[in-house]
């Protein structure tokens, strides 16, 4: 099997595995309880969060708050934070549905919603989003690497823009295609609250955190026990947090390994794809992470080449896996691509795992239904 | 007394000599839909009775019942026996709590001590008693009580009345086969003619990888969506990819769509005969789309003998949705994948084609071999509700 798709989601690492296991059958106590047992769990889990404030760059663990994903941690945040009908949300049009579909639901409930153009790459445009910034703001959420072209936001530029001209404004940045991919140091950007999931790098789905700057107040979406200091109410997915400690060290750790692997990877299969097909169209401006490549390819449709290569074992993706239920994906629209380019979009997005060989034997196949899918196009 | 469900037959009540064999294929239809529970079915006269059930899964029954075609309407009822004091306490059971009220008698058992009128007035009389806030209107009641005085021991009093599909018994009208596409259409017109009594075969014509996995699942969804009322289905997928690419290289692009479909209608009458099938369904609606002219459906039908039926021939769509929410196969068939009429679909599809051009320009294919050689790789896929 050959896996380029890891941005819909990735296995689950062995030392997850052992976590979850440990955590689900010899630790399983709840961390409320009285006995202490009970009271290590409650222990292991704040490591666990200092741990991932350290990782991130938090001033503090008080401002880790674990949840249940990331599109659960996008919706906290857009519907905690907005609270008037005069508070203005904005977002960028290539936002993750999460992020977007959210601000859809508010804007649909009389909240004021705007949304600022993006570039070509994907990445938002600065001077519409800075257009938009009024005194009223009072939520600025742009993702940090966008999940189908793999661009990045410049978060800091962001940041400094947002808050000189709206210093109470807060700012959050759905990372879950960033963290893991490049650095994250949530006080250098300087970013009010951000959103990391698990199972985009290796742990399992179901854990997510979002870091909530200290001061930064959201009104809960789930209410009940009390846990995680009351932001989000629900006994602590324990196994669940201890592994996307664990995962987030790895990953971290291995970063720069990773990136240059990667790096050489891409680099092989757009020289390939390049070479080979006419016409291409690979969707990337200056600033991205290699760990997605988006290609888009006017004589096929991309649905039809995933399904020719899935019965080779090689999974790759059409658009986000979030969103391809829907038909065409919104991103390639929104960055401006034809309607037959858009169709012909394909997205491979890679992991520390993958190899170069495996980036052979897909350019071997892929280029090979890429010329016999051009001779049956719609006529 | 106990519980039990009256349980009225339609349009069958008008067969003559041969009614026999309508009810007993809607007895065994019935059956069919209650696998799996405990009841006895007593038949009565133009009705069947059931009883002995669990109570607690009166809902789940009822539900069932009235998915099966042939089924007018059904009452949950009380049975007791013709004697006047359990008539009574029935009756008392199915009180009101407010509003106007009216008792009504039938009194076919004729060794029951009293007539119909007097009866039914001292039932109102009993409930008037019990309940005074209530008062009677014979004309626009709110409620009806009926108590229905067939036999010694068959007496059934109820107050609602449940709507069921009506329509024949499936499998009275024979077998025939639908052109299932995923689309929100052929399931309507599944269930139109499954209405009329016809079993049901379907045929889907799969396009991998120019369709994907999923919309093949999207029609076996759909199948069992639908054989919740038409029962069993047994559905033939046909590989359709070589085919569309023989055409696709062979011949003219406008003709695309027209020769496909004459393709599908060849395979249909094949695997029709296979099953035993009298007729083939589809769900087109006239002008539609390019194929769904006279001069297309002329085309596409002149390739088989059997009849095709198209219920849906002078539907709108807004009928067609309407229909396809009713029977709950609306948000599946909106699902955004492909079907294999869409795939290599020409800019500008041939409007009204001419039978002799299109002769012509599908001459150039191998017709019988390309047919061999998708009938030979069909999956069968039986599906059950």
């Amino acid at each position: 099997m050959i896996y380029f798709d890891n941005a819909a989601t990735t296995p689950v690492s062995l030392s997850a595995q052992q976590t979850i296991q440990y955590y689900n059958t010899v630790k399983f106590f709840n961390p409320s309880a009285r006995y202490n047992v009970a009271g290590d769990v409650f222990m292991d889990i704040k490591q666990a969060r200092e741990q991932m404030a350290n990782l991130i760059g938090a001033d503090d663990s008080s401002e880790i708050y674990y949840m249940s994903s990331g599109s659960e941690s996008d919706n906290f945040v857009l519907k905690g934070a907005i609270r008037s009908k005069k508070d203005r949300l904005i977002i960028s049009a290539t936002e993750h549905p999460a992020v977007y579909n959210t601000a859809i639901y508010l804007k649909n409930k009389g909240y004021d919603v705007q949304i600022a153009d993006v570039n070509k790459d994907g990445s938002v445009n600065i001077d519409s989003l800075s257009s938009l910034i009024s005194p009223d703001t009072r939520l600025v959420s742009i993702m940090h690497v966008n999940n189908e072209t793999g661009a990045i936001n410049d978060l800091k530029c962001i940041v400094e823009i947002v808050k000189s001209k709206c210093p109470q404004a807060l700012v959050h940045s759905d990372g879950v295609q960033a963290f893991g991919k490049i650095k994250v140091d949530v006080s250098k950007l300087g970013v009010d609250i951000y959103t990391i999931g698990g199972h985009k790098i290796h742990a399992p789905k179901g854990i997510a955190l979002t870091y909530i700057k200290r001061g930064v107040n959201l009104n809960p979406l789930i209410h009940g026990g009390g846990q995680e200091s009351g932001v989000r109410s629900s006994t602590e997915n324990v196994s669940g947090i201890m592994a996307l400690s664990i995962c987030a060290q790895e990953i971290v750790a291995n970063i720069d390994k990773n990136t240059a692997n990667i790096n050489q990877i891409r680099q092989y299969i757009c020289d390939e794809f390049v070479k080979n097909i006419p016409d291409l169209h690979i969707n990337q401006g200056d600033n991205y992470v290699p760990h997605i490549l988006s290609i888009s390819i006017p004589s096929i449709r991309g649905e039809v080449l995933v399904h020719c290569l899935e019965t080779e074992g090689i999974y790759i993706s059409t658009g986000s896996a979030c969103s391809t239920k829907k038909g065409i994906s919104r991103i390639p629209k929104a960055i401006g691509l034809s309607k037959q380019l858009a169709e012909g979009t394909i997205r491979l997005s890679f992991s520390g795992e993958n190899t170069l060989q495996e980036a052979q034997e897909f350019c071997d196949r892929a280029i090979n239904y890429v010329k016999q899918l051009g001779d049956f196009r719609r006529k | 007394m106990k519980k039990c469900i009256l349980v009225r037959y339609g349009e069958i009540f008008l067969k003559g000599n041969n009614i026999s064999y309508f009810e007993k294929k809607l007895i065994d239809n019935i059956n069919q839909s209650l696998v799996g529970i405990e009841y006895r079915l007593v038949k009565l006269h133009n009705r069947y009775c059931i009883v002995d059930y669990d109570v607690e899964l009166e809902d789940k029954i009822v539900k069932k019942i009235l998915n099966v075609f042939g089924i007018h309407s059904i009452s949950r009822a009380y049975q007791t026996e013709a004697v006047v004091d359990s008539i009574k306490e029935a009756v008392l059971a199915l009180t009101p709590k407010s509003g106007t009220f009216r008792v009504s008698v039938n009194r076919a058992y004729k060794k029951f001590e009293y007539n119909s009128t007097p009866f039914a007035a001292e039932l109102g009389g009993e409930i008037l008693t019990k309940n005074p806030s209530l008062s009677v209107d014979l004309h626009h009641p709110d409620h009806i009580i009926s108590v229905d005085i067939r036999e010694k021991n068959n007496v059934f009093v109820f107050a609602n009345r449940e709507m069921g599909l009506g329509g024949m018994p499936t499998g009275t009208a024979g077998n025939a086969i639908v052109m299932l596409s995923g689309g929100i259409d052929s399931p309507v017109a599944t269930f139109k003619m499954a209405a009329r009594g016809l079993k049901i075969f379907a045929i889907h014509y799969h396009s991998f990888p120019y369709t994907s996995e999923m919309a093949k699942q999207k029609v076996v969804d759909l199948a069992k969506i639908l054989s919740k009322y038409t029962g069993e289905i047994n559905l033939s997928v046909v590989p359709f990819t070589d085919i569309q690419k023989a055409i696709h290289e062979n011949c003219p692009a406008e003709f695309m769509i027209t020769i496909m479909r004459r393709f599908m209608m060849r395979i249909a009458e094949k695997i029709a005969i296979k099953y035993g099938c009298g007729a083939i369904v589809t769900g087109e609606s006239l002008g539609q789309v390019a194929s769904q002219t006279i001069e297309s459906i002329n085309v596409t039908n002149s390739v088989v003998t059997m009849p095709v039926f198209r219920p849906l021939i002078g539907s709108d769509k807004t009928e067609i949705i309407d229909i396809a929410e009713k029977i709950g196969t609306y948000e599946t068939s909106i699902l955004p994948y492909e079907d294999c009429c869409t795939v290599f679909l020409p800019k500008f599809p041939v409007i009204k084609p001419k039978l002799e051009i299109i002769e012509r320009a599908e001459s150039v294919l191998y017709i019988d071999n390309l047919i061999k050689d998708a009938i030979d790789k069909i999956e069968t896929i039986i599906i059950n509700n």
